[in-house]
């Protein structure tokens, strides 16, 4: 007997992808973020233990592959101590000289921040996200929009989405993370923003703004979501935009974002 | 219900296991290996309109997971299951020794039409004109060898477990049907 059109499987596909497509474009928030919330909620203690799991076995792994490389990095490591301790040197004499004028100017003291460490417990894989999940959420008192930082003040993104147990962050890489960014040396200003979902960059430089290979680029503390100080990356390629108005660079974080597995989220910027 | 449950759980495993698992493990990857095996193994094991009715929860939860909407994975699954199921029905109807290995580097081969799926469709910065070389570009690339790889012999573990796991559902749903009768 012969199937009718509308009994094939080719038809149900196309019905299936049309109302899929559908949704994508609708992308209706108050049915998908119940389900969201629901599920990173009650698997959340699977996914500790898989991470956990997942961590030691890369831990493991380049503990291995990295013994090879011992030597080399030792003799890195010498090197950069010796340069880091007459840095420390010239750094402790600094802070005393900042402490009494400080003093003598009657200044506060430089704004510390309320910290809360979180755990890594999953990770977008697509080329289209650029996010992964942590173990705290509302419950402990994570906003949207709060800054995640690791231990040395480097910025890796931001608080996109929170759920009562765990929350997504978007890296700085992720082509929706904007932010403003300050050069340390220059005091060049201009946006960083997530370019393609691999690599960062300093966008809008103002012309008459000079840009040096190698500067320190921190946030500038503008727009008020994101603490004055923090390191974003330094500055590599230097170009102009693409209408030639602008100058723009790309950045190079400190921080390998696909090895991150414990992060701080800045809950409170005011000094304590 | 223990049916459901079960399916349930199966496919919450299947989610984590790539998110908070493969995910963390190999971060250079950018694709989802496991979950794309996994939709050419149901696919093999149950055909097309059956898959599809648990493939679409699973490629679902995981795109509102991890991007907080329906995206690349749900639509491309569609397709990618679809085309399983066309394809072992005409061209390659056994399912034992080479003809496994053939479905398995076929779900290997899906990893390159993901990228590009997403690059093409998904990309919010500029797509490249130069589709050629871009495609060069991820082809030899070191994570499209990696995803290549793994996608390939998860296929294997991924093809029997689901195979596995229909057959048991089946002598549930057997035996509950012969106590009610």
């Amino acid at each position: 007997m012969q199937r009718k059109f509308t009994q094939t499987k080719f038809f149900q596909a196309t019905i299936i992808f049309s109302v899929l497509c559908l949704l994508f474009v609708v992308s209706p928030q108050w049915l998908i973020h119940p389900l969201r919330t629901v599920v990173m909620t009650v698997t959340l203690p699977a996914q500790k233990v898989l991470s956990v799991i997942a961590f030691e076995f890369s831990d493991t792994f380049r503990f291995f592959s990295s013994i090879g490389e011992l030597k080399e990095e030792n003799e890195r490591l010498e090197k950069e101590r010796l340069k880091l301790l007459t840095q420390n040197a010239q750094c402790v004499d600094i802070e005393k000289e900042n402490g009494l004028l400080r003093r003598e100017l009657e200044i506060a003291p430089r704004e510390k921040f309320s910290l809360m460490t979180a755990s890594v417990i999953g990770r977008d894989p697509s080329g289209t996200g650029n996010r992964f999940s942590i173990d705290k959420g509302s419950m402990h008192g994570i906003e949207k929009g709060m800054a995640v930082i690791v231990d040395a003040g480097v910025l890796v993104g931001k608080v996109a989405d929170v759920f009562p147990a765990s929350a997504s962050v978007i890296l700085l890489t992720n082509p929706e993370s904007v932010l403003s960014g300050v050069a340390l040396d220059t005091e060049a200003e201009g946006i960083v923003r997530g370019e393609h979902g691999l690599s960062i960059l300093f966008d809008m430089v103002l012309q008459s703004n000079a840009l040096k290979q190698g500067d320190t680029i921190v946030t500038s503390g503008l727009g008020g979501d994101t603490p004055r100080g923090l390191i974003i990356g330094t500055l590599q390629e230097i170009r102009f935009s693409h209408d030639r108005l602008f100058q723009q660079a790309s950045l190079i974080s400190p921080v390998r974002f696909d090895r991150l597995r414990y992060v701080f989220i800045i809950k409170d910027e005011y000094p304590r | 219900m223990k049916v459901f449950f079960l399916r349930f759980l199966f496919i919450v495993t299947i989610l984590f296991f790539e998110y908070s698992f493969l995910d963390i493990l190999f971060p250079i990857i950018t694709v989802p290996v496991l979950l794309l095996s996994t939709v050419v193994a149901w696919t093999l094991v149950a055909g097309f309109p059956r898959a599809i009715i648990f493939l679409l929860p699973l490629t679902i939860i995981f795109d509102c997971v991890s991007l907080g909407t329906i995206s690349a994975l749900t639509l491309y699954a569609v397709l990618l299951s679809y085309a399983t199921g066309f394809f072992s029905r005409r061209l390659l109807a056994e399912r034992r020794g080479l003809s496994m290995a053939i479905y398995a580097f076929f779900s290997a081969i899906n990893v390159l039409g993901f990228m590009l799926f997403v690059k093409i469709f998904f990309q919010k910065n500029d797509i490249s004109f130069f589709l050629l070389s871009e495609i060069a570009t991820a082809v030899f690339s070191w994570q499209f060898f990696l995803s290549f790889f793994l996608s390939f012999f998860l296929f294997f573990p991924a093809y029997y477990s689901i195979r596995m796991f229909e057959e048991y559902i089946k002598n549930i749903v057997q035996s509950e049907f012969s106590r009610i009768r």
